[in-house]
């Protein structure tokens, strides 16, 4: 069927809106990517906006020969990706039991977790737990208490309360034990959304900074996201802190260009892995094949 | 009634250990939150704490500026939720219109990346943007009009910008969840409204939509639950003393009373007015979804 | 299927939730502390932990914040090894916070937040160390002797002393920089009063001093430091002395604000410096020669890349001079000063070898740790110069090898190393930029330091008393009376500094103002003979 005239136009408008709208997000980075190859002088005097000023990589070579960005950068994959298979697990398993009607209690334990999602005891018990169970500089400290994220658990319900029943009837026909119908039937119908979770999980941990702050000890297991924190948020607030007590506080100042570099080595990462991720939102085909 | 049961083992086999994960990490530690109700100290810790009934909120509620924040929090939030919800349902509606399959990853990839900077690197774009003397924005404004715009500096404004870097930071992070929401709505449907002539308008209204309901709903409710939490970050970075009026949250309050000495137990009952009042919107929002059938519980 | 399958079904669903847990628990125990261990030689010692920031800045090859040259000299050659615990220094407060709730803290903790360590006193987390520093310390005691105002500092209500300190030389910290080279081109005077600042700032706004033909420099910053230190020129430090008696200032901050006002009305000054929050845009401002009058710092050899090279670089022909503080009418005053006897150590209540931890801090003290963690090796980090002050061998060495251990200094006596220890004898006079800028610093201290000013405040704002918790609620309603000044300044006519007055008067009623009037009323009227004061400070300065 040809396009009308008029979904012409409306397809143009589209476009020229995404358009647009990718533009404006993608100045951000490339502010800072401009910012991390310029010379000192031009960072230090805000000349930098949207393109470098002074061209140069030095930011880069300081950081990968001057700063533990590797080894930071080992340990925040190490701790996404083990983080993300633990919360898929657990998170599934939470889902799941939640979609089935004849589940016992399912209202009752459905508000149990909404509720823990408004209510919290705050850092200081949340610390004291994770010590008690000796998980303080582990990387245990960081998976298990965030393992089921309520919202991710919620979104994953929805989605599978959304697979039409009709399918349900027919496995069951077939005799289908839960377990194999969570393997076989749900979770296949569902991947837009356990990739859409993962990738939540993901950027999750990957930033992890505040938890790794407080629950971990050893700056050898801090990851990359506390590195650049330390480099930027701290520096900033603390000079800000600084001016308005008068304090005489030395501070080591990260060239802006370093922060910068930083930054973009964080992020990379995560846009890269974005596009993969993005080819499991593909049109419900499977479920148009199980009705059929 | 055994059969019930029965049936629900397999179920019981996987939650069991998400109901220990809740209990172990959730509710054990929700006890701290008691301090509230104590002058909490380091020496006799959360359980022998002495007692002190309702003087920290007392404390918090009997000043003036208290009743302001909490307003501040509300305005902002509600705004923020309101205006901002559509974008991302717009967003994912517009990509899934999209044909040319490089041109929607490259857009849905570029939209998300705004998540990821700081709200720093967002202040600095801001003041970059909208600022008086040689601000890009203010620039426009001033050829059009021929004089500057302080947009920094007025309430209204400043809440445009507000939400508005809101919206432009998380709107394409959030168009995720719609982008697998639409992955499910069954293609027959289109192609049933296309065969009835259906316009492009139409099938978004007809088929798209009433695809992303649940969704929607779920997210909206999640929403409510948040309205006391303003980002601290959004806030420290974008405000300035012209506005202070309106943007002082409790968040930051938190953050300013704690520069004076960190004082649990005022922080904790503030933070159980703020679970308080999140579910008292949560049970309201659930309450109406479920009217139509889409309660969360 | 039958009853039993079930049942043992339902056993091992529990079995497996509780092992996952389980596993993760033990796993997490036996989880090897990975290359921290230093604890080699020295078995014999007795053994404490200490706290120490953690900034990120360690560079790689020199191991972590906890383990590294410096840890392992220092366990080396003192006579207790010491375990460090790291604590972020941007979250310093909460981490420790969260240690001394579950009882984890650390024997020896330093924090420069004097209400952090004053909660600890409240909180009994703390010992007095009187004792300890007269039976098991050598270098404190002789600094407690030589300079009597560490015990004045460390003393709490209770009369015992209860914090480590390190004594400095008295030093301009902030300095007030203004444009040489505008000032000659445009025929001005150094302005000796507000008013001639006022009028050296429209000159530089409306001038043109950089001669480009554009209307596109301001007069002065008022984001940032510039805009505290205006301030000070009008004594506006919330606390001043009326007849004797500590009275909230109203007058000076309707004055500091009208001059304020004036400046923004006539244009001199950056339309957006409200949403400048961190004086960020003042100094990017400053740096490519926009700005004519702003306050920097002359402290730390990083000042002269922060405030000077990058102006050099941009304007070549800019000639900067730090001068005094115009006088007003409430007189003339110092720019920020540093803390000469800073607190920054306390004793964990719960250490199990007190005497190990002070010997320590004693260690920390002495002169032989202090040269070392300064100017690192003799010979190899650092050699002699001409002065007969060590000086970084290989500049980009030094600052690999040694100047990060900055935080191990807080317990350094930074005058028992002078004259060598300041920035004076760390910049290198061959270097034209930084012979330039220690012309700046002795400018400054010239200008801050002299009888003939005063210090606007009775103290540094660390030896200023800790709110009680209640009162810290009331500091923090009314803190938002500097916003309402600040809408003041930039209102027009709409919004007047009189107006602001009775609005700032208002929320100060309402929100219990007098409570923190008396209750600095009453500490100053009961301290005054023994508190630390502006006057002690100046008894730092070099003659």
């Amino acid at each position: 069927m040809k396009p009308s005239f008029g979904e012409k136009i409306y397809l143009l408008a589209v476009y020229l809106v995404l358009a647009v709208a990718g533009l404006l997000c993608l100045l951000p980075l490339v502010h800072i990517a401009s910012v991390s190859s310029s010379s000192l002088q031009a960072v230090a005097s805000g000349h930098v906006t949207f393109y470098p000023i002074g061209f140069s990589l030095d930011a880069y070579k300081q950081l990968i020969e001057g700063t533990p960005i590797m080894r930071s950068f080992l340990n925040s994959v190490q701790i996404t990706v083990f983080g993300v298979i633990f919360s898929m697990l657990f998170t599934i398993l939470a889902a799941y039991p939640l979609t089935r009607s004849y589940f016992i209690g399912r209202r009752t334990y459905t508000f149990g977790i909404v509720f823990t999602m408004l209510f919290g005891g705050g850092l200081i018990p949340t610390y004291l737990t994770i010590r008690s169970l000796e998980l303080i500089n582990t990387y245990w400290s960081l998976w298990l208490p965030g393992l089921v994220s309520v919202f991710n658990l919620l979104v994953l319900r929805t989605f599978m309360e959304n697979i039409p029943t009709e399918v349900d009837e027919a496995s069951r026909i077939d005799g289908c034990g839960e377990w194999r119908y969570l393997l076989r039937i749900v979770l296949p119908l569902s991947t837009p959304v356990l990739a859409t979770l993962a990738l939540f999980y993901g950027v999750g941990y990957w930033n992890a900074f505040f938890n790794v702050l407080m629950f971990i000890n050893e700056p050898a297991k801090f990851n990359l996201a506390v590195l650049v924190q330390q480099m930027i948020q701290s520096q900033t607030m603390l000079s800000q802190m600084n001016a308005a007590s008068g304090s005489s506080e030395q501070i080591m100042l990260t060239p802006e260009m370093v922060n910068a570099a930083a930054i973009i080595i964080m992020v990379l990462p995560m846009m890269a892995v974005y596009p993969f991720l993005q080819r499991h939102f593909v049109k419900g085909v499977m479920i148009g094949a199980v009705k059929g | 009634m055994i059969r019930l049961w029965r049936r629900n083992i397999p179920l019981y086999m996987m939650f069991v250990p998400v109901i220990i994960f809740f209990i172990l990490f959730k509710y054990v530690p929700m006890f701290g939150a008691v301090i509230a109700f104590k002058k909490y100290n380091f020496a006799d810790g959360i359980l022998h704490s002495p007692w002190v009934g309702w003087d920290n909120f007392k404390l918090l509620f009997s000043t003036p500026t208290t009743l302001q924040i909490i307003r501040n929090t509300l305005v902002i939030s509600l705004l923020s939720i309101f205006v901002g919800f559509p974008f991302p349902i717009m967003l994912a509606i517009m990509l899934n219109e999209v044909r040319r399959m490089w041109f929607k990853k490259v857009v849905q990839t570029l939209v998300y990346l705004p998540h990821f900077f700081s709200w720093i690197i967002v202040s600095g774009i801001v003041i970059t943007v909208f600022s008086q003397q040689n601000g890009l924005v203010s620039g426009v404004w001033e050829s059009l009009t021929g004089s500057t715009y302080p947009f920094l500096y007025r309430e209204g404004s400043w809440l445009a910008i507000f939400v508005g870097s809101g919206i432009w930071k998380e709107a394409g992070f959030s168009a995720i969840i719609y982008l697998a929401a639409l992955t499910s709505i069954d293609t027959t449907l289109y192609e049933a409204a296309s065969m009835d002539g259906a316009s492009r308008w139409r099938q978004i209204w007809h088929v798209t939509l009433p695809g992303l309901r649940l969704t929607i709903v779920l997210m909206f409710i999640l929403s409510m639950g948040r309205v006391m939490e303003v980002g601290f970050d959004q806030v420290y970075m974008l405000q300035n003393s012209t506005v202070s009026n309106i943007s002082e949250v409790i968040s930051t309050y938190i953050y300013k009373i704690g520069l004076m000495g960190s004082q649990f137990s005022l922080t904790a009952a503030l933070g159980l007015f703020e679970s308080l009042v999140s579910l008292i919107l949560v049970l309201i929002a659930n309450g109406i979804a479920r009217r139509y059938g889409n309660g969360l519980w | 299927m039958n009853k039993w399958t079930e049942k043992s079904k339902l056993v091992a669903a529990c079995l497996l939730g509780g092992t996952v847990l389980l596993a993760a628990c033990s796993n997490g125990g036996q989880e090897p502390s990975g290359g921290t261990s230093s604890e080699s030689a020295s078995t014999s010692k007795p053994k404490i932990t200490v706290s120490i920031y953690d900034r990120g800045n360690v560079p790689q090859e020199m191991g972590t914040i906890d383990n590294n040259r410096w840890t392992q000299w220092l366990n080396e050659h003192g006579t207790v090894e010491a375990q460090y615990v790291p604590i972020p220094r941007g979250e310093s407060v909460q981490k420790l916070n969260l240690l001394f709730a579950s009882g984890d803290a650390p024997d020896v903790v330093t924090d420069f937040a004097t209400s952090f360590r004053n909660q600890l006193y409240q909180q009994k987390q703390i010992l007095a160390i009187d004792d300890l520093i007269e039976e098991h310390s050598v270098h404190y005691k002789q600094l407690l002797e030589k300079y009597p105002e560490l015990r004045k500092a460390a003393t709490k209500p209770d009369g015992s002393m209860y914090e480590f300190g390190r004594v400095q030389q008295l030093v301009g910290f902030q300095a007030l920089f203004i444009r040489k080279d505008w000032l000659d081109k445009l025929n001005l005077e150094v302005p000796e009063t507000v008013d001639e600042l006022f009028e050296v700032a429209k000159a530089f706004a409306e001038q043109d001093p950089d001669g480009n033909g554009q209307r596109d420099t301001f007069g002065i910053a008022l984001s940032g430091e510039t805009g505290a230190v205006i301030n000070t020129m009008f004594r506006d430090v919330d606390w001043v002395l009326e007849d004797g008696k500590l009275v909230r200032g109203w007058e000076q901050q309707n004055k500091a604000s009208e001059f304020k006002k004036k400046l923004y009305d006539a244009g001199l000054v950056d339309k957006d410096f409200l949403a400048d929050n961190n004086g960020q845009k003042a100094q990017q401002d400053w740096n490519s020669g926009k700005i004519g009058i702003f306050v920097g710092r002359t402290v730390d050899p990083v000042n002269v890349s922060q405030y000077y090279e990058s102006l050099k670089h941009n304007a070549p022909d800019a000639e900067v001079i730090a001068i005094k503080l115009p006088s007003s009418e409430y007189g003339r005053f110092a720019a920020g000063v540093n803390n000469p006897v800073q607190m920054t150590t306390v004793i964990n209540r719960q250490a199990k070898n007190p005497e190990a931890a002070m010997q320590y801090i004693d260690f920390m003290a002495s002169k032989e740790a202090g040269e070392m963690l300064r100017y690192g090796a003799d010979g190899t980090d650092s050699v002699k110069g001409e002065n007969g002050c060590p000086r970084p061998k290989d500049a980009a060495q030094f600052s690999k090898e040694v100047s990060w251990n900055l935080d191990f200094q807080l317990l350094m006596s930074q005058i028992e190393l002078e004259p060598c220890a300041g920035i004076l004898s760390q910049l290198d006079p061959e270097k034209p930029l930084e012979a330039e800028f220690l012309e700046l610093v002795k400018q400054n201290n010239e200008a801050n330091l002299g009888a003939d000013v005063e210090y606007a405040s009775i103290t540094h704002g660390e030896h200023m008393p800790t709110l009680p918790d209640d009162l810290g609620v009331v500091q923090t309603n009314v803190s938002k009376i500097d916003d309402i000044y600040n809408k003041a300044i930039v209102g027009g006519t709409s919004f007047t500094v009189e107006q602001a007055y009775a609005e700032a008067q208002d929320l100060w009623n309402r929100s219990g103002g007098e409570q923190l009037e008396t209750f600095y009323a009453q500490w100053y009227e009961e301290n005054k003979d023994t508190a630390f004061l502006a006057k002690d400070m100046w008894k730092f300065v070099k003659e």
